[in-house]
Parts: structure tokens; sequence; C-alpha cells
């Protein structure tokens, strides 16, 4: 049994080769249920977003998982053979499955490192998995794990911390000027798309007063209503009701200069060819403000505030380019520490894939227990059968015999079984033991789950319990590590 | 044994102080190079109150009266507040600035100690010790805004000339900063007027005046009138934010210079 995964991303196909893979949010436990009706997998988890599109499974040998898995996306892709997506494919088996699943999770695999959407997917992968049962036991285990390894990547390391983006880039400024935005008044000056963004950013920082002039009062007005539509509707998440409401006010555009003298952050993005904000203007309102400072970011090309400006006390003014050196800054930090993080994947992935091995004994052990103790009852049952005078706790005490002479016998195989297990591959052992014991042969590895008796420990997908980490070594002596 | 509790305390902020210059323009997430500083730093705490509790006993009054224990106690009260700072804002970057000064101020005290003349007898008293001790408390508060208006001024340049680096993540944000000075002038102001008054009733039973100028004396009066100004000029000038840490920093120098400055420029030797 194998952990595998196969898929595509950013780094291995373009994006007309990835559209055609991608799921929806709804299509996902239709694809889980696919994957494992097929019988190529036990288990399946399918990952989508605009970046990557994988199939996370369980398979009995990873050579059929990743035949079946590559036939499932050439399916999805319209092509009757896999031949054409296989260069775009990554096909990874066992720990280094484990590793990469550890990796995208913790953004460690992003095409933007450390962004926070992509745990968020890949617990709605989860969902979706869950809620068509083709998460099982081992999936499930691994998949949890993957998230707590994520939030400990997140925690330990600075990977996701500072702003990647130029929008974001402008906030994390702000926030180094303005201890606290919400008091603050910003005016977004003209329209550019790339402003406005900024501006959103700055509102989920706590922004509560917002200002809009552009050169046509109709176009700052209806973007004024726009956006307090917006946020009305989209800013009231529970136990955030209390929150002050924002306001968006519309000034026409030869007002603006007064209005700057009570505007704290100025987001500028007009068309002008020139511009609009010059030294002389800005030495009076910092004056008429009394020194309170100002932040102002120009996100026009060309621009359209005075470089100069930034001369002026307690004026904070930056470019485009200003803020493209604080997300390149920033990025190189992240590469830096995701080094850390790769450590902390590492580790994890050998926790994990010391639990992993020690389900492929999981089989053998219970036979073997099975097989014991059915020797313990009937031998101590015909026993019994010549020893028709005894009392019942004499009864008792003879079947007690057989069954512990057999525990007693049994504890040291049992132990060595999964102390191997954790520590290389079991198979010869596996197989040692089972001829040992003369114990009924293993289900082949080619056999679909739907033939795996219902009892299996491993079970297929639709047995195994969706929410708990069973525990897999059932009636353990002494689980864990040796010593 | 104060002398002992002392030099440990002194070792303390050493340590600490070191700690935390290497903690100030280092890279991401070092927990543990902060809680060594700041644990050096609390270690030293606990030792100088401790030799300051053993001196008040020894000497049966509160120790502030030589400019040896004003130093100490000036540093014991900075720590102090920087403690409490850390424990309420988790400015833990101001200790890159606190503790370096308290260490500087307890290593003069020492200096200070063996060449400390014993007092006039007719200096001693509840009135000299009011007045040294609301001195030396208006002195932190404004060493509060000093250091404050050092960490704008580096910060302000940092983002003027745009160098996005280690030491502009790890110092808080300009408002902050000015916040901290206009705090520290707030705190202080009171507290020098008060001690200044108390100063002059002294002076009147001692030596039977209020007022003499003298050098020491008129440096003072200036440095309250600076602040007084600063206080007002914020409100109605706008002698905030860049402007506001330039004179917080200047009014602090001031300040390290009535208190020993002058005694040393001109060898005067009646330290009050």
């Amino acid at each position: 049994m194998q952990l595998i995964v196969v898929g595509l991303s950013h780094k291995t196909a373009p994006v007309e080769v990835r559209e055609r893979l991608a799921l929806g949010a709804e299509a996902l436990p239709e694809a889980c249920r696919q994957l494992t009706g097929d019988g190529a997998v036990r288990e399946a988890m399918v990952l989508s977003t605009c970046n990557r599109v994988e199939v996370y499974a369980v398979a009995d040998t990873a050579e059929d998982g990743f035949s079946g898995i590559s036939e499932f996306f050439a399916r999805r892709a319209g092509d009757t053979t896999p031949a054409h997506l296989l260069p775009h494919l990554y096909h990874y088996p066992g720990n280094d499955a484990i590793g990469h699943m550890f990796r995208v999770a913790s953004s460690l695999d992003s095409m933007v490192l450390g962004e926070p959407q992509i745990l968020g997917q890949f617990k709605d992968a989860f969902e979706a998995a869950l809620s068509c049962r083709s998460s099982g036991m081992v999936l499930n285990k691994v998949v949890k794990k993957a998230i707590s390894v994520a939030k400990r990547v997140r925690t330990e390391t600075a990977v996701a911390q500072s702003a990647v983006s130029v929008s974001y880039a402008a906030v994390e400024l702000a926030l180094k000027v303005f201890s606290d935005v919400s008091r603050e008044r910003v005016m977004l000056l003209g329209a550019g798309e790339m402003a406005e963004l900024a501006l959103r950013h700055l509102i989920s920082a706590g922004v509560r007063d917002v200002v809009i002039s552009t050169r046509t009062l109709e176009n700052a007005q209806s973007l004024a209503t726009r956006l307090s539509a917006e946020i009305g509707t989209s800013s009231r998440k529970p136990g955030e009701a209390d929150a002050e409401p924002v306001t968006v006010r519309a000034v026409p555009f030869d007002a603006f200069p007064t209005e700057l003298v009570e505007t704290d952050i100025v987001i500028c993005s007009t068309g002008a060819p020139d511009y609009v904000i010059g030294r002389d203007l800005m030495t009076r309102t910092i004056r008429a403000r009394k020194h309170r400072p100002m932040f102002l970011i120009d996100i026009s090309v060309p621009r359209n505030i005075a470089p100069d400006v930034n001369r002026v006390n307690d004026v904070y003014l930056y470019d485009i380019d200003d803020l493209q050196q604080v997300v390149e800054s920033n990025l190189a930090e992240r590469r830096e520490e995701a080094r850390k993080a790769e450590r902390i994947v590492d580790e994890e992935v050998d926790s994990t894939a010391r639990w992993l091995r020690t389900l492929d004994v999981v089989p053998t052990i219970t036979a073997l227990r099975e097989h014991a103790d059915a020797i313990a009852r009937s031998e101590a049952e015909r026993v019994l059968g010549k020893l028709p005078n005894l009392s019942e706790k004499e009864r008792e005490l003879v079947r007690g015999l057989a069954a512990s002479i057999i525990n007693k016998l049994l504890h040291n195989p049992l132990t060595s079984l999964r102390r191997e297990a954790q520590d290389r591959d079991s198979q010869e052992m596996v197989e040692i033991t089972r001829k040992l014991f003369a114990l009924p042969e293993r289900q082949a590895p080619t056999e679909t789950p739907a033939d795996a008796p219902p009892d299996s420990p491993v079970g297929n997908a639709a047995d195994s319990p969706p929410d708990p980490l069973p525990d897999p070594l059932p009636r353990s002596a002494s689980r864990g590590r040796p010593r | 044994m104060n002398v002992l509790y002392f030099e440990l305390a002194m070792t303390a902020y050493l340590i600490a102080a070191v700690l935390f210059l290497v903690y100030l323009p280092g890279s991401g997430r070092r927990e543990t190079l902060l809680a060594a500083a700041l644990g050096g730093t609390l270690a030293g705490f606990v030792f100088h109150t401790a030799a300051l509790t053993v001196r008040w006993r020894e000497l049966g009054g509160f120790p502030v009266t030589t400019a040896y224990e004003a130093a100490s106690f000036f540093s014991w009260t900075l720590i102090l507040v920087f403690l409490l700072f850390d424990f309420r804002l988790r400015i833990h970057v101001l200790g890159a600035f606190a503790v370096p000064l308290a260490f500087l101020s307890v290593f003069a005290a020492a200096l200070l100690r063996t060449s400390a003349a014993p007092l006039d007898p007719r200096l001693q008293g509840l009135g000299l010790t009011l007045h040294t001790s609301l001195m030396v408390l208006g002195a932190v508060a404004f060493c509060i805004s000093f250091l404050a208006g050092i960490m704008y001024v580096i910060q302000m340049r940092l983002l003027k000339s745009k160098h996005f680096g280690n030491l502009y993540a790890q110092l808080p944000p300009l408002e902050v900063c000015d916040a901290m000075i206009a705090r520290g002038v707030l705190g202080g102001f009171p507290l020098t007027t008060l001690g200044l008054l108390s100063g002059a009733i002294g002076a009147r039973y001692v030596w039977g005046h209020y007022w003499e100028w003298t050098p020491k004396e008129t440096v003072s009066l200036l440095v309250w009138g600076f602040y007084l100004l600063m206080l007002l000029g914020r409100y109605w000038l706008g002698m905030r934010a860049q402007r506001g840490a330039y004179l917080a920093i200047a009014g602090f120098l001031a300040v390290m210079l009535s208190f020993m400055g002058i005694d040393v420029v001109l060898g005067e030797h009646r330290h009050f």
C-alpha cells in the first residue's frame, strides 16, 4: 500500500494545460468518487487551484495508482491517451508524495511563496474527499498531518509574513507610519485598478473613512456607491457586527487640495500626463495639518506626484518602484525562511512515513492474533471437554491459561514486527512471519478494494470512519517507538 | 553587600544590552535571543532592586541624594519603565536603546561612587530626597521621549530613504514613537515642575533663599522652559512628528547637562 500523488502545477504545466484539468469546488466529490470507483486507488483526494491540479491517493502499488490517475487526467483533458499530458505530470510515491503534500499545504510550492490561500483550498479539497467518503484512514491521517505541518511552518517561520504584492506593500508601509489605520482618512485620487486594490487592502486593514476624487465626479460617485454597497454586505462577518461602518464619499476633483488637509493617506493613480500634487501644495497642506504625518502612494505611470514631495518634512511618498522594492525584499526574506520550513517538513515526513510503514504489518499482526486466538480457544475447549467436573471458575482458569501462553509467546514477534516496520521496509519480515505461522496468503496487491475484506484494518474508503484517526495497531502491547 | 548586588546588576545589564543590540538588526523571528535579552534585563533589575533596598536600610533614608545614587536610581527607574512598556505594549526594540543607556548610567554611577564626597549634613532630610527623586523621575520620563525620538529619527530616515531592511521592520511605526515622545514629555514636565519647586523651598530652609541663579539652577530652569514650550508648541505650532523627535532628543541632552555636565565643566562641587 502506497501513498502517491500525481498532478501538475505552475512549475510543470502552462495555463493552457492547467485550465483543461481544473475542477470547480462542486466537481471535486464526483472526481473523488470516480477515482476510487475505478478501483485503481483505495483512497483519493483532489486538489484543484488555479496553479495546480493534483490527486493524492492511496494505492496498492504505486504503478497501478499512477496509471489509474494518469488515465483519469487524460479523460478529463478529453484525450484518449495520457501520452500528451505525461510530460506535464509529476508522479511521486511514498515519502516524496508525503513531502510534496506537506510542502503544498505549507505554501512552499506556491507560485507566491508563503501565500495563505492554499491552506484553505487544501482544507476544502479534504472536505470534498470526506463528503464523498473517498478519504480513508491513511489519507485522513496524512492530510491532517499536512494541515498541522502548515500551521507549524506558519508559526515557526516568517515564510508567510510581510507583503508580497505591490498593493499590499502599500498597506505594510502605511503601517510603519500609522499605528492604527482605522483612525486615518484615505483619499483615492483617480481610479486605477491597482489603486482600488490597495484601497481595498487598506479597508480590510481597518480604514473606515474613504474619500474618492476623480476628474469626472460621476466616476467617483459610482465607485463610491459600488464600494460602500460591497463593503456593506461583505464586511458584515459574524462577530464583527459592531465594527464601525465604512463611509465612502466622492468629492469634486478641484476640491481635493482642500480635502488633503484632513487626509492622512493618499493613493494616487489618475491618468494625468503630469504632476497633480506638487511640492508647494504639500508644504502648505502639512503646515495646515500642524505636521501630522502624511503617507502618499503614487501608483500612476507617468507619476502624478512630484518626487520632491518626499523631501517635505513629515510627508512620506512612495512610487510604484518603491513598492516593488518592498515586495522584492520581502520575497527574499521569504525564500530565506522557506529553508527553515523545508527542515520542518523533512522532520514531519520522517515521522509520518514511519507511521505509514507500520500500516503494512497491520494485516499480518491481525491475522497472527486471530490464528493464535483460534488455537487457544479450540485447545482450551478440547481440554475442558475431557474435564466435565470443573467449576465455572476453574474452567475460566483453563481458558485464561491458554490465552496467556499465546500472549506470552506472541509478545516478542509482534513487537519486533512493529518495530521493524517503523524503521525499514517490512516486506521480508512479513513474508517470514506468514510462512513461519502458516498464515493464509495475503490479499494479492492487484486486487481491487471492492474485494478487500470488510474487516480489513486498512479498510476500503467507505468503511472507514471519516473523522477520528483510528489506531492502526490493534491491541498494541508496546506502541510507538521502542525505547 | 549592596556593592555586590550592584555589580551583579551592572553585569546583567551589560549582557542584556549586548543581546539587545545583536537582536535589533536581526531578521526573522529570534525569540530565544529576545527572551535571553529580556531575561537578562529582568535579572539585572532584581539585583538592582536588592542593591537599592540594602542601601536604603543602611542609610535609613531613600538612597538618591548623591550623584552616584541618583544615577543608580535613574537607571533603575528607566529599566522599570521599559519593562512595564514592554509588558504592556510589546515594543521590544525599545530595549535595544533603553538597556544600553541604563547600563551606561549604572556604569557612570559606579565611577562616581568612589569619588562621592560625604554629604553636607545640613542638606540631609526629606526635602532633598523629595527634590532629587522628583528630578530623577522627571528625567526618566524625558529619557523615554529621548529614546522614542531616536527611534523616530532612525525610522523616519529609513522611510524617507526607502531602505526597507531588518531595522525598518523591527522599529515601531512613527505614530507609536510620536505618542511615546508626547507621553514622556507630558509625564516628565509636572514631575520636573514639582522637583524644581521642592528644590527651591528646600533651598529656602538651608540657605535662606529660594533661587540663586547658579549655573545649575539656570540650566535647569532653561530646560524646564524648553519642555514647556515643546508641550505648548506640540498642540499649537505643530512641533510634533519629525520636529518633535529632534526636540525630544535635544531636551534630554540638556537634562543630562544640567544633571552632571555643569558640575563637571565648572568644577563646582555643590551638587544641589
